[in-house]
């Protein structure tokens, strides 16, 4: 059969040869670079044929071909060269070095340009450079990879996490920090609604003068995502596929029974019975499993010249560690692309539809199952109350984790919808008017059921609660768009006319005591409570609107002088009677050096642009209504025997409620060296917030409320960012590329009081610790930056006649240590700055990535350690095994420094392996890959993961809601018929 | 065609612009001030949230009993082993009368005392606004200066010099205001109002203030006349308390325990209460909550209720031991080796009962605690089974004021106007008291054996953690005296350090002497 094959082959290149062989010859030539230096491995092909081959080590190669054909010559890192052939026998072509994708697409929000032109700080990520691997959300993606955006994934393995934004720092106070997502022109769109590998490109719009085209809605920065897009020709089938599987990377260290036991002996000599249950019990195990998951997507895609399509489908299914904890989800969507009058018209449609499925993970088991005994045993069959779990009611806020995730069910349903229609005309060339409509709606049902055997709430027999909402965007959307081309002048520049109006329903009921448990939350209307009226339930409505006149021009000469400005007069509903509207211009410009005589002396330097920009933005990022004095329902009042609503206030009303407005200038510049081997940008920027909203203390009296939600204060934050791609080897059969980003912040509270308002406040303390310890852990103070924590300054340990004692600095002057006035400021939350080190290897068929992710300089305040690394608790509960560290330690859980750790790390984030497969009759490509997420963290972070939450005002705060580290493992291929 | 086009793209535009600038808010789920205060329900509504507010004193444990109970000799919560109640020292801090201005249920009890007061001003302002008018307008104006009354009453007490604002519309920075002169204002306000209230509770008001309690509220300012004016006003105090006792409507309910039972609604007894509902009051700040405050959980079973709580507040031995056992407000206190509702022991670990003793044996001594079952436990209000399941609370309603105290009040003003003695009206007006508690005469006090002392130990057994106890300790000069875990401490701990929450807020604010 095999030598049949080869036969019919042979016959087959016969044939073609025969055919082909008219008037055709043989050519012989070289392929060099610039400076006449051979370049192997290059690729030249007969345009429209099959007929070519690469050059060998002398870049030489040998083809037959037919006069008026055209070679293309092309070479990775060069420009492609098309030469046609007029009859030579020798034949020696020079490649010009291509300075690294210049001519790529940059979306810069209503538009794109070329990263030649691009004169904002923008970073583009197309779909080779992101993260591989096992991604929920599409932030995933990006993690790491662009300087100066943080994402961080504070819950570890949880596959129903949200991913955390912050972009060149923190720069509201009260306000949200998640940049404004805009999927295929639709701003708004839900990061869980999209599926990450349907994404063909994201580009970040980072500095003020590239945001400011979104006016009130640009300061945490712009992410525009284009998903992958229909294509004409033939069809196309794509298969990826991957399946995965996680181990525990780190949890939190408690004592096993016997070290516990060991402990008691020491501790509670003669009374270790009081303690000890007599079982053996690793409550983590108990309550976690090793999950196996996988991910299948499908997307056709073709069309004619008129009419192109894609349609995609995903099914992903993501268990988490812990049990009962996951997340399904499918997603589908089909986008059409038309045209019509000759091309003039332009018209696309998408409708895109995802459903979720999440089973949502109880943080609290897990902490439960760090604290209990692990002498307890998980059941106990003689107690019907429980259900035959075991039971310990004296120890405070301690329950059975094993009973509190059997006995629960949480699940989260969310449905997405998008749809879009966006058209253009050409009226006349170069001037084109559009109109652009969406609509995305998410539905979201919560349902949780609490069995009678749940702890905590025995007595209650069942807990049913159901919670629904509905979300909905209306927008739509004006534009006339003009571009002109005269000799060197270009010029490109559109205005537009936008209405979003936003909508949000919410209901939910509570009703307990089910007569069994088997109904659930199916049947909310068999509870007992309804009839005694503790059942309970609500609904509420909110509405907002924004709305916007805007415009922008870009003009350049011969793409060496480049300047666009822009401007948005935008109003929100959502701000005081007399604040609404606001203006937000945005200036930026860009000089290609390169360009100039001067600098073509300096063969080395491929290319530099110089560019600097200003913009002003705003963030509307507040709740609703905020302005308004409105009357809520209250309390019940007894009036006249009767249980009766009362009607208050809800807060400090302040009608002159305003935008917080930051104003960001940039400078920066991209460059390319050593012919274009070295490339990269580099970004410094200084950013201002003015009129920061913030729930400013006023006294009681004369206000309602000790807080007024007013614009007071000013942040600074200040960076730079630094990229650098380095192509090291570029041959044939093996090339290298590494990539390196650099980004550092600086951030500062500049001002915190306002003397007209009547606001003398020099500082505010956040980060609250609750239960026993009951101190404030982060203070914020003018002129100083967030995160800071404020705390005692552990000196070291006393020895005592029984036993070790921490001793702490005295600052205040005052006699003796007070907890509370005895403070320094001993670390800071946000990180100094980051690095991303990116790998990318071929060889032959062979690829291979790397990616390391650095962040350094901050700090985190570990709690588990603040409350176990003692003996305060042990004995009821368990403790950290560290505390056998010291074992006479006799300081109770208090704040201090000690706890305050440096969490320099960096985490080996990815590793890649991948096979390419020649094409043949069954596929057209087929990859198979290889892929370990999070494989290592290098720390002196003493606690789970020095990645942890940076969001809000008590930023790098470890605490009790911790989900384990996990490693996952994954095997996949992408394959196209 | 092109034309079609062109012509539907403009339509579009001019639709689209002329439409839509408006960027007024919709509201949906709550109303807009401007758009309430319509008729005299919506304004008794509103002046409701005023009533509300009061339910902070006895839900939230921070606040009022904190600091008018924990930080008096009558109520402890120890650090017990296995940690419980350590909370950085809060209640060790209370007991032991280190104040400091950051010590939460200080800062508790003045936003109780302030927002509320605050909350009478703006209802005041626009109430008396409102161009609804109808017949009970003015007395409902008047009734929510008597009840703004109340929180000065209390700032005073805690803080001395405190701020006081009396007009929503003045947006100044207030500095403080003499104890006396505020003093003498709020006298002045519950004698200028107070002929608009009703004269005592009934079913239609109950929970509102009425003539009664507005009397009791003008004889506690009296009685305290001395210590916070210099001034002493014992005749004043006298007549106010005649003022209730002579409408001959309230009486000592025979039995003690009914002033503080679930349904205690029917008390002839109480004189201002604030309702609590097991169902519908519930949650932080809004429930009556003591079984949380103080029982082991496992005492659950012993009245048969669900729920876990906290095992806390305790009263101290002194306070138990001031009981005679014939005393049958000794019932108060849950004492002894402890059994399920069934009679079933109920065991701590094998071999250890849960057994209530009087005894404490450490406040503050982490490697040598209190017990889980030190101390005598809170069931005064008698606690009833069923759901008790947090958020839930109890339905026993607050008393402020009872009759028992205004017989013990009158009492005490005779005695000190007599110089410290007792008077025979005194003795028998404090024997009607005791005789209801034991049942019989055989504990009565006589003119010899009454003494101030004497009557302070009988308003404590009496009133226990109702919330007087500060103010009597202060007013019958203990409350700098020694007693077990707390040393002999200074003047100056008779008042209260004012928050630093509010000294940052207030620039105008200065601390209280003695405190830095």
């Amino acid at each position: 059969m095999k030598r049949l094959i080869k036969k019919m082959g042979f016959l087959v290149l016969v044939i073609l040869y025969a055919f082909g062989s008219y008037a055709q010859q043989a050519v012989e030539g070289t392929i060099m670079d610039e400076n006449n230096d051979p370049l192997p491995g290059a690729s030249v092909i007969v345009k429209g044929t099959t007929n070519g081959m690469t050059t060998d080590f002398d870049g030489k190669f040998k083809l037959t071909v037919s006069e008026n054909e055209i070679l293309v010559i092309s070479f990775i890192g060069y420009k492609t060269k098309e030469v046609e052939y007029t009859g030579q026998r020798n034949l020696s072509i020079n490649l010009e070095q291509d300075v690294v994708g210049l001519e790529e697409v940059v979306a810069i929000g209503y538009g794109t340009t070329t990263k030649k032109e691009v004169t904002g700080s923008v970073a583009t990520m197309d779909s080779e450079e992101f993260n591989k691997g096992d991604k929920t959300d599409a932030m995933g993606l990006l993690q790491g990879k662009v300087a100066g955006l943080t994402i961080v994934n504070a819950r570890g393995g949880d596959p129903n996490q949200d991913a955390e934004f912050l972009l060149r720092g923190r720069s509201t106070m009260s306000g949200g920090v998640s940049p404004l997502i805009i999927v295929d022109g639709v701003p708004g769109v839900s990061l869980k609604s999209v599926s990450p590998s349907s994404i063909k490109s994201i580009d970040v719009l980072k500095d003020g003068s590239a945001a400011a085209i979104y006016g009130t809605r640009g300061t945490n920065g712009v992410i525009i995502i284009t998903t992958k897009a229909p294509k004409k020709g033939e069809a196309v089938v794509e298969l990826n596929s991957y399946v995965s599987t996680q181990t525990v990377t780190k949890k939190l260290e408690n004592l096993s029974a016997s070290e516990f036991r060991d402990l008691l002996k020491i501790k509670y000599p003669g009374n270790e019975a009081s303690y000890d249950y007599g079982a053996s019990t690793d409550w983590f195990d108990e309550i976690t499993r090793t999950p196996f998951n996988h991910n299948t997507e499908l997307s056709l895609t073709g069309g004619s010249n008129t009419l192109s399509y894609r349609a995609f489908i995903n099914y992903h299914e993501n268990k988490g560690l812990v049990i009962k904890n996951s997340l399904d989800r499918l997603n589908a969507s089909i986008m059409i692309n038309q045209k019509g009058f000759d091309n003039r018209l332009k018209v696309n449609y998408k409708l895109a539809y995802t459903t979720l499925e999440s089973e949502i993970s109880d943080t609290y088991a897990l902490q439960q199952a760090f604290r209990y005994n692990p002498t307890e045993p998980v059941y106990d069959d003689s107690n019907p109350m429980t259900g035959g779990y075991s039971l310990n009611t004296t120890p405070f806020q301690y329950f059975n984790p094993v009973a509190m995730i059997n006995e629960r069910e949480n699940i989260s349903k969310k449905e997405f919808i998008t749809g879009s229609l966006d058209t253009s005309f050409e009226i006349f060339k170069g001037f084109s008017v559009g109109a652009q409509g969406s609509i995305l709606k998410t539905k979201t049902d919560d349902a949780e059921y609490r069995t009678k055997f749940y702890p905590n709430e025995y007595g209650l027999n069942g807990t049913a609660e159901k919670s629904t909402s509905n979300w909905q965007q209306k927008l739509l959307e004006l534009r006339t768009e003009y571009t002109k081309k005269i000799g060197k002048h270009s010029l490109q520049a559109f205005a537009g006319y936008s209405f979003q109006e936003q909508e949000e329903e919410g209901f939910y009921a509570i009703n307990r005591g089910f007569d069994f448990d088997f109904m659930k939350y199916h049947n909310l209307g068999a509870g007992s409570d309804l009839l005694n009226g503790s059942a309970d339930m609500g609904s509420e409505k909110s509405s907002s609107r924004l709305i916007s006149f805007y415009g922008r021009a870009m003009y350049n000469y011969e793409s060496k002088y480049l300047v666009s400005a822009s401007i948005r007069r935008e109003g929100s509903s959502r701000f005081g009677k007399d604040q609404k509207w606001g203006t937000f211009p945005a200036v930026s410009v860009g000089w290609v050096a390169t360009s100039e005589p001067f600098m073509s002396n300096i063969p080395w330097f491929n290319y530099l642009k110089l560019r600097a920009g200003y913009g002003l933005t705003g963030n509307q990022n507040i709740p609703n209504y905020m302005s308004l004095q409105l009357l809520s329902s209250g309390e019940k009042l007894l009036y006249n025997g009767q249980w009766i609503n009362t009607y208050a206030p809800s807060s400090n009303e302040n009608p002159d409620l305003k935008w917080e407005e930051k104003e960001e200038i940039n400078l920066g510049f991209d460059y390319a060296l050593f012919d274009s081997k070295v490339s990269g940008t580099l970004d410094l920027y200084t950013r201002n917030t003015y009129d920061l909203l913030w729930w400013y203390n006023v006294p009681v009296p004369p206000n309602l409320y000790p807080q007024t939600y007013d614009n007071v204060g000013q942040i600074n934050n200040k960076g730079i960012e630094f990229t650098l791609n380095y192509n090291a080897i570029k041959t044939s059969d093996f090339s290298w590329t590494s990539t390196i980003n650099y980004s550092l912040n600086r951030n500062k509270l500049k001002s915190f009081s306002d003397e007209d308002k009547g606001y003398e406040l020099s500082h505010i303390d956040e980060g609250f610790v609750n239960v026993d310890i009951k101190a404030y852990t982060i203070r914020i103070e003018e002129g100083k930056p967030l995160g800071n924590f404020y705390a005692p300054v552990f000196l070291g340990l006393e020895e005592r006649e029984d036993g070790t004692y921490p001793i702490y600095k005295e600052v205040d002057g005052n006699e003796g240590f007070n907890a509370d006035t005895d403070r320094e400021y001993v670390g800071n939350a946000y990180p100094k700055f980051r690095l991303g080190w990116n790998n990318y290897i071929k060889y032959k068929n062979f690829d291979f990535s790397v990616f390391l992710r650095g962040v350094f300089g901050h700090d985190i305040l570990n709690w588990h350690r603040m409350y176990y690394e003692n003996f305060m608790y042990f004995g009821s509960k368990n403790i950290l095994r560290s505390s056998l560290d010291d074992i006479n330690y006799k300081g109770l859980g208090e704040y201090s420094s000690r706890y305050v750790e440096d969490a320099s790390y960096v985490k080996l984030d990815n590793i890649t392996l991948g096979y390419t497969f020649k094409p043949n009759k069954v596929f057209k490509s087929l990859r198979v890959y290889f892929t370990g997420q999070q494989l290592f963290t290098i720390t002196n972070y003493k606690g789970v993961d020095p990645e942890i939450t940076l969001g809000g005002l008590a930023p790098g705060v470890d605490n009790y809601s911790y989900y384990p580290r996990v490693r996952t493992y994954i095997l996949g291929f992408n394959m196209t018929f | 065609m092109v034309k079609k086009v062109i012509i539907a793209v403009f339509a579009i535009v001019l639709i689209g612009t002329s439409s839509c600038t408006d960027l007024d808010e919709q509201v949906f789920s709550s109303v807009s001030a401007d758009q309430f205060y319509n008729n005299e329900t919506e304004i008794l509504m509103a002046m409701g949230r005023a009533y509300t507010h009061l339910r902070n004193q006895t839900a939230h444990i921070w606040g009022l009993i904190g600091v008018n109970t924990i930080a008096s000799d009558e109520g402890i919560i120890p650090y017990r082993e296995q940690n419980l109640w350590w909370d950085q020292g809060y209640w060790i801090d209370l007991h032991r009368h280190n104040f400091y201005s950051g010590l939460w249920p200080i800062i508790d009890s003045w936003d109780y005392c302030f927002e509320g007061a605050t909350l009478c001003n703006k209802l005041i302002l626009q109430i008396s606004e409102s161009p609804v008018e109808f017949s009970g307008k003015e007395n409902m104006i008047g009734e929510l200066k008597i009840l703004r009354a109340w929180f000065f009453y209390n700032a005073i007490d805690l803080w001395g010099d405190v701020p006081m604002v009396t007009d929503f519309t003045d947006l100044s920075l207030p500095g403080k205001t003499s104890r006396t002169e505020v003093f003498n204002f709020i006298v002045q306000e519950i004698n200028d109002n107070i002929s608009g209230l009703d004269d005592y509770s009934t079913s239609e008001n109950y929970g509102r203030l009425n003539k009664a309690a507005a009397y009791t509220l003008l004889a506690k300012l009296y009685l305290n006349s001395e210590e916070w004016t210099g001034t002493a006003r014992w005749e004043e105090a006298k007549q106010a308390c005649d003022a209730v006792i002579s409408m001959n409507h309230y009486i000592l309910e025979p039995d003690y325990f009914s002033n503080f039972s679930p349904t205690n609604e029917n008390s002839g007894e109480n004189i201002w209460v604030v309702p609590f509902d097991n169902v519908v009051t519930t949650g932080w700040g809004n429930s009556f909550m003591m079984m949380n405050f103080s029982l082991h959980s496992l005492s659950t079973a012993t009245f048969g209720f669900s729920g876990f709580t906290w095992d806390g507040l305790a009263a101290t031995e002194a306070h138990y031991n001031l009981y005679d056992e014939n005393d049958s407000r000794i019932n108060s206190w849950l004492e002894g080796p402890q059994y399920s509702m069934s009679g079933e022991p109920l065991w701590i670990t094998a071999g250890r009962q849960l057994t209530y003793r009087p005894y404490i044996h450490n406040l503050y001594e982490p490697t040598d605690p209190a017990l889980l079952d030190d101390g005598v436990r809170v069931q005064k209000w008698m606690y009833e089974a069923g759901n008790l399941s947090w958020p839930r609370g109890m339905s026993n309603d607050w008393s402020i004021f009872r009759y028992a105290d205004i017989l013990l009040m009158k009492a005490e003003a005779l005695m000190r106007a007599n110089g410290g003695m007792a008077t025979q009206v005194a003795v028998e007006l404090v024997n009607m008291v005791r005789e209801r508690a034991f049942g019989n005469s055989d504990s009565n006090y006589s003119m010899d054996s009454l003494s101030l002392e004497e009557l302070l130990k009988e308003r404590s057994r009496e009133l226990a953690f109702e919330g007087h106890r500060r103010n009597d300790q202060i007013r019958f000069g203990t409350w700098s005296n020694t007693w077990k875990f707390k040393d002999a401490g200074d003047s100056h701990l008779k008042l209260y350090p004012i928050p630093f929450t509010a000294l940052n807020a207030n620039p105008n604010l200065s601390q209280n002497p003695g405190y830095n």
